[in-house]
């Protein structure tokens, strides 16, 4: 029987069509994978079924019950798991599960004790390893990821939609995660999963749902599909294949890191990167990677050495490292690389404004060699801005964000690249654009620091991969030895 | 022809507040005889002249995303300064330059403090603004003291026909625009409202850019204090109070979002213009003066509001050319 019922969806936003003519159906017990790029419509499909948004034509029925227009979605059975958690850190894990029952207790005051024992049952359920009175602020991402679906789970809903829950997660908690999908489809419950992993959709699902532009193109059981092929259905055109070809790193060392320490979390850490080499660094979340990224960069730390292109880096200080040549593209571009709100071409120029300087001193911009600046950049990493550099960065596709805030530093022409996560959240076939671009700077002579929580990611783009754990570089793997298994040994603190 | 019109509707977008004000001037002048002269004109320019002056550079510091409540005090103080035995008798010059350096003082402790610790800028500057309150009320005995003739020319003389503080007005919107969109302190002061994180993560000196502003707002309200003082002749206690909350509305009602990294400088302009204007004409229409209160808190809000809605619904609703380059307000965060 069908759980949820998807019939002839479409939705405009001012005259945008997100989702056009869509239908599709997930049965009881069933995991139907939603795939498809950024902006294909599936984060509105995800919001109509949710009750968030109401539908401009067609309709969504639950659980073979009547049809309804949008709201009061979750009362008729559905419940979402969001990408980011909608928690409240300074409330226990209990009060947040039921945040939106808490009105139903009698005289409306909060009974702590009844709460705990409703919550109990459904922790275990999804197997947490946390108790009902623990506060969220004090719980890891996988944690609260956990508490995101027991909240869910409370409702007691018929069908539950996943949105990328597994996003912001390290491997071990993605597993969990995926269990947890596993047991709720064979306890009966409809899912509908949406998520950029396509391991994830081989894994879990039954049948997928391909969108692209607004359009359904493909509903087929997972089993008719390999990877290339869902690829393609996604992106609309084949993709090259796999990683670029790597340059031959070449002799001379560009960064020397000995003994390295954020002072807090990570300790130790030293190797070395030469000109045009890649070099990755793997390992779970919270192992320390982005600290090591941020500590070389200047943004903590003072212990150990470093020595870029052979001369020594004062350390704890972002403008001697950006002077030294380091380039530093964060793992939030949002938050921490782009400025929304402003044009494009300022986000593009900001760290190389000197360069586009008349009458230094007094620090008079030009605006002709500005623009011929980021007009350079954009087309050196194949930027697609529609509204021209003018528009404001947070009209940009999350792809295209990405290509910003590496294109920035490429006038400075840097010594060492640090990427944190350059991939997340974007799209096939941005993704493949962007393995393109590192082997092009490692061909001109960058080193670069990759750190990624995709391993295959790693294992295809890295000359050497580092694996840390626990706030450590457990070893160091030739790119002949680094295998999956390989990595995953270090990482979990298994011996080499 | 179309090409005029297109023009136009450019125009209306980025200052939608030309045309706010001229609907109010000919609505003012129709209602009341005596408005719509030239002598009026001249009265409002000359009185919108400080209120300029401050709201350019408390653009700077909202630009930062902070906020100066000391910019009546930074006023009262700096005229306390004027009318100290020191200085009252200095030469003109002398005394534009000690009380610049004053205000610029006054505004660079506010931006040290507020870049160097973590309070936020509204308790640092709720600080300083009683602080430098009290320090002018103990410089003048809170007494009236009456400036001498030299001092006043500031408020009283011209050039070619232009009243001095038109003149000081002008200077400071030019130099303020150039600065903030042409030079490398602007684009740093915008980038760091914009995205802090971002802008360390750049290497951008952000203290350096957000103490500078702060100083900025404090020469430039020591500058609207000596055109303030002039034209009223004396250093009376009720210099500047209140003031901070006009010269916020008008920088907000200029556009300029309270959470920083969108704005201009033609804005808060307008909004000196407009929110004296509406002065002028409450006067004329026989209100008491807190009526002009009941305005002006009014003014804010309502400006506050429609900042916040998105650019893209207010095109539409006007049925303008949509324009892609908003990226959302923040106020309303996207989806």
């Amino acid at each position: 029987m069908a759980a949820i019922t998807v019939s002839r969806l479409s939705k405009s936003f001012g005259g945008v069509v997100a989702v056009d003519d869509v239908s599709f159906t997930v049965s009881n017990g069933e995991v139907v994978a939603l795939a498809g790029e950024n902006g294909a419509g599936k984060s509105t499909i995800k919001n109509i079924i949710g009750g968030t948004l109401r539908p401009d034509s067609g309709h969504v029925g639950i659980g073979g019950e009547g049809a309804h227009a949008g709201a009061g979605a979750r009362h008729s059975g559905v419940a979402t798991v969001h990408q980011e958690t909608s928690l409240f850190p300074d409330l226990t894990v209990a009060e947040n599960i039921f945040i939106g029952h808490l009105r139903s207790s009698r005289a409306m005051t909060v009974r702590p004790a009844a709460l705990r024992r409703a919550t109990a049952p459904i922790l275990q359920r999804v197997g947490a390893g946390f108790g009902p009175d623990a506060v969220v602020r004090e719980l890891s991402a996988g944690q609260r990821q956990l508490v995101e679906i027991a909240k869910a789970l409370a409702a007691e809903p018929r069908a539950i939609v996943f949105d990328e829950p597994t996003a912001s997660l390290n491997l071990a908690e993605r597993e969990l995660i995926m269990r947890i999908v596993e047991q709720l489809s064979s306890d009966g419950v409809a899912v509908l999963y949406i998520t950029h992993y396509l391991e994830e959709i081989f894994r879990l699902s039954r049948r997928v749902v391909v969108m692209r532009d607004g359009r359904l193109v493909a509903d087929r059981p997972t089993g008719e599909l390999d990877r290339p092929t869902l690829e393609s259905l996604m992106v609309g055109r084949e993709l090259a294949q796999g990683y670029p070809e790597l340059p031959e790193p070449q002799p001379e060392i560009a960064l020397s890191v000995r003994d390295l320490s954020d002072d807090s979390r990570v300790e130790g850490i030293s190797f070395d990167i030469a000109r045009g080499e890649i070099f990755g660094l793997a390992g779970l979340m919270g192992s320390g990677r982005t600290e090591v990224a941020r500590a070389i960069f200047g943004l903590a730390g003072r212990a150990g050495q470093i020595e870029v292109a052979g001369r020594p880096l004062r350390r704890g200080d972002v403008r001697a490292s950006i002077g030294a040549g380091i380039a530093f593209v964060t793992e939030d571009r949002r938050h921490e690389g782009l400025f929304l709100e402003r044009p494009i071409r300022e986000s593009l120029s900001i760290v190389d404004l000197d360069s586009v300087c008349r009458l230094r001193p007094f620090g008079w911009l030009d605006n002709t060699a500005e623009r011929h600046l980021t007009r350079e950049l954009a087309t050196t990493v194949g930027l697609t801005a529609r509204g021209g550099l003018d528009a404001g960065g947070g009209s940009l596709s999350g792809g295209n964000q990405q290509k910003v805030v590496l294109a920035k530093w490429l006038s400075r022409r840097p010594q060492l690249i640090i990427l944190d996560e350059p991939t997340r959240g974007i799209d096939v076939g941005a993704k493949a654009e962007i393995y393109r671009h590192l082997a092009d700077f490692a061909r001109a002579g960058s080193a670069i620091l990759l750190i990624s929580s995709e391993m295959e990611e790693v294992l295809g783009l890295s000359h050497r991969v580092g694996v840390m754990h626990d706030g450590r570089l457990v070893g160091i793997l030739d790119r002949s030895q680094a295998t999956q298994e390989a990595v995953i040994r270090l990482a979990t603190g298994g011996a080499r | 022809m179309k090409s005029a019109y297109k023009w136009s509707v450019l125009a209306l977008r980025r200052q939608p507040l030309l045309p706010v004000w001229v609907v109010l001037l000919l609505t003012l002048s129709g209602l009341y005889s005596g408005f719509g002269t030239t002598a009026n004109f001249r009265n409002i320019a000359i009185q919108a002249s400080p209120l300029i002056i401050a709201a350019v550079g408390a653009t700077f510091v909202i630009m930062t995303a902070g906020i100066d409540l000391s910019v009546g005090s930074t006023l009262f103080l700096a005229a306390a300064i004027e009318s100290s035995q020191a200085l009252i008798s200095a030469p003109t010059g002398v005394v534009f330059l000690a009380i610049a350096a004053a205000g610029l003082l006054m505004g660079l402790l506010n931006g040290v403090a507020v870049a160097m610790t973590r309070v936020p800028a509204l308790i640092v500057t709720l600080a300083s603004m009683q602080v430098f309150r009290g320090a002018g009320g103990h410089i003048t005995g809170q007494q009236n003291i009456d400036l001498p003739a030299h001092l006043r020319g500031i408020g009283t003389g011209s050039l070619l026909g232009v009243p001095a503080p038109v003149l000081l007005a002008a200077a400071t919107a030019i130099g303020g625009g150039m600065l903030f969109s042409r030079t490398v302190f602007g684009r740093y002061t915008q980038a760091v409202g914009s995205n802090r994180a971002a802008a360390l993560n750049g290497g951008l000196p952000v203290r350096t850019v957000t103490a500078g502003a702060y100083a900025l707002a404090g020469l430039l309200a020591a500058v609207a204090s000596l055109t303030q003082t002039a034209r009223l002749g004396a250093v009376q206690p009720s210099i500047g109070d209140g003031y901070e909350l006009t010269v916020i509305t008008a920088v907000v009602l200029g556009g300029t979002s309270l959470f920083g990294g969108r704005g201009s400088i033609t804005g808060p302009v307008l909004g000196a213009l407009v929110l004296t204007t509406a002065q002028t004409g409450l006067v004329f229409s026989g209100a008491s003066p807190y009526v002009f209160d009941i305005v002006r808190g009014g003014v804010l809000l309502t400006a506050v509001i429609a900042a916040g809605m998105r650019w893209r619904n207010l095109a539409q609703t006007l049925r303008l050319p949509g324009r892609s380059s908003s990226g959302g307000g923040r106020m309303i965060s996207s989806a």
